[in-house]
């Protein structure tokens, strides 16, 4: 345990979860708001009756 | 004795499998009554069909085998390619699909050489694209059937070429009867399937670790490089952010998957395709991804280094080594759906391109059933042809995948784009983007793709067959008026 501890305390840039900041900041929040833009453009075409 | 349960259980899924996409075919066949429909559906399918048959197209058993293999040795920075799937795919369905279809429907084209030839009015155009079509997406195919052949031998045991033989003996089935109908109709089917066998696996690989942050903990423990971005300019760097480009933005100009988005019904369909296509193309490879990059650890506490595998032998071995027989079995069928879901749209588009624009124009006087009947007979000496060469393994699976989507963005994406956003762009514009961007990626991957520089030839290909198509049709225009 004390091992895991310390080679994670080596890297600075870990987020809370374990995981660099850059693979989330640079790969999951995009991949998130494309999701939020997804549902935002069907859920206004359905508000609009687009047919 | 257990082994002789878990292999007949493996057969029984197999011939499950056989069946049930027959009958899919059988289906399409009922619905196919015009060469239309065999091509694009009479470009009657629906959004929420189409939203699970795009993704179910977009990722093979290549993501499954080949990539998340690759993933054990790249670590968690592997979701970064994952993640940029989702963006593509909005941009995809809601920048370039009502644009595409629109135009599909009023040129009334059928394969992708089609669109550009009549969009830009160039049989040269058609011919080019036609050639350069049936050349290249054979690798990818290959690809898709090597990591089926690997997976069914590793898990089942039986040897690699019969694997290769069952891939190629479902596919032929269902894409021979039914067209697009019964492809879509079975990859809706099958991107239900892949995505739930894929969820188990990542949801059981962090069980398996302890947890989430338990499992991160568990990878930096044996290499911090395992939850790290890695450092610029090295050589995983630019496989994380080459593929990252070429599997996300290569996406819009690859002729199987513009034939997805652009045989779609309606505006409405579009937005229903557009939410669960990027909802699976978010799950589906962030899930493969990770348990790629979860395979180490996990690997590692039964004493196997996969730092000294083969990368297309690590997910495989996984399974093998860690996954109780349910989910052995589960993810035996996700593979098959996955690699299937695939061939079969690469099978069905190589086939017409054949027929419709390279065989057909040389023959005025083809009838329609003649056309239909040879595009079939096509797919089927392709299925078997791919398969042949699968039991030969020419390289590692994903490096086979990124060289060809590569290649055919690199031609394709400036003829392609330039022609749904510029007017003016035409004939002369078209043919040397398409030129300069197949000339330039084969040239740059030739001398110039790493490890000798950090850039993968789809960026000079991109960006000068976008460049060079948008110049050209520009000055020639001018010169014309």
């Amino acid at each position: 345990m004390l091992e895991i501890l310390g080679s994670i305390a080596q890297a600075s840039n870990l987020s809370p979860i374990g995981i660099d900041w850059w693979i989330i900041l640079g790969g999951w929040i995009p991949g998130f708001l494309g999701l939020a833009l997804a549902f935002v453009i069907w859920a206004r075409s359905r508000r609009d009756g687009d047919e | 004795m257990s082994d002789l349960m878990d292999s007949a259980l493996y057969i029984v899924v197999i011939a499950f499998y056989m069946v049930a996409l027959a009958a899919v075919g059988w289906l399409g066949k009922k619905k196919v009554s015009s060469i239309s429909d065999w091509y694009v559906g009479g470009f009657k399918i629906g959004g929420i069909v189409m939203g699970v048959a795009f993704f179910a197209t977009y990722f093979s058993a290549v993501l499954m085998i080949g990539f998340a293999g690759s993933a054990s040795k790249w670590g968690m920075s592997a979701t970064v390619i994952g993640m940029w799937h989702a963006v593509s795919a909005v941009i995809a369905f809601a920048v370039l699909a009502p644009r595409l279809s629109k135009a599909f429907r009023e040129l009334n084209a059928m394969t992708f050489s089609e669109f550009l030839s009549l969009r830009y009015g160039s049989k040269a155009l058609r011919y080019a694209s036609a050639l350069i079509i049936a050349i290249f997406i054979i690798p990818y195919t290959v690809s898709a059937f090597i990591a089926m052949g690997s997976a069914i031998s590793t898990i089942v045991g039986t040897p690699f070429w019969m694997g290769v033989l069952v891939a190629g003996a479902i596919i032929a089935v269902y894409v021979f009867s039914g067209g697009l109908f019964s492809a879509t109709l079975a990859e809706f089917i099958q991107g239900i399937v892949m995505t739930i066998a894929v969820v188990a696996v990542w949801i059981f690989s962090y069980t398996l670790l302890g947890g989430f942050v338990q499992a991160h903990e568990a990878m930096a423990a044996i290499d911090i490089r395992s939850v790290t971005f890695p450092a610029f300019g090295t050589n995983t760097w630019s496989i994380i952010i080459g593929l990252t480009a070429v599997m996300g933005f290569g996406m819009f100009a690859q002729p199987q998957m513009v034939l997805r988005y652009a045989t779609i019904s309606s505006k409405m369909n579009i937005k229903r395709a557009l939410l669960i296509a990027t909802f699976g193309s978010l799950l589906f490879p962030l899930a493969a991804y990770s348990y790629g990059a979860l395979s180490r650890p996990i690997l590692a506490s039964f004493g196997i280094d996969v730092m000294t595998l083969k990368d297309d032998l690590i997910v495989p071995l996984f399974v093998k080594t860690a996954f109780p027989p349910w989910l052995s079995v589960l993810f035996l069928a996700g593979i098959m759906c996955a690699a299937t879901s695939t061939i079969d749209a690469l099978v069905h588009m190589t086939a017409g391109t054949l027929t419709r624009d390279l065989v057909r124009p040389a023959s005025k006087t083809m009838s329609d059933k003649t056309q239909l009947r040879m595009t079939k007979m096509i797919s089927l000496i392709l299925s078997l042809g791919c398969c042949i060469i699968a039991i030969y393994p020419p390289g590692l699976i994903y490096q086979l995948t990124a060289y060809t989507w590569q290649v055919l963005s690199s031609s394709f994406m400036g003829p392609l784009v330039i022609a749904l956003f510029y007017r003016r762009a035409n004939k002369y514009g078209a043919l040397a983007g398409l030129v300069a961007g197949f000339a330039s990626a084969q040239l740059w991957y030739l001398f110039l793709a790493p490890p000798v520089t950090p850039i993968y030839p789809f960026f000079p290909g991109v960006a000068f067959s976008v460049i060079v198509t948008y110049l050209v049709s520009r000055v020639s225009s001018q010169k014309q008026a």
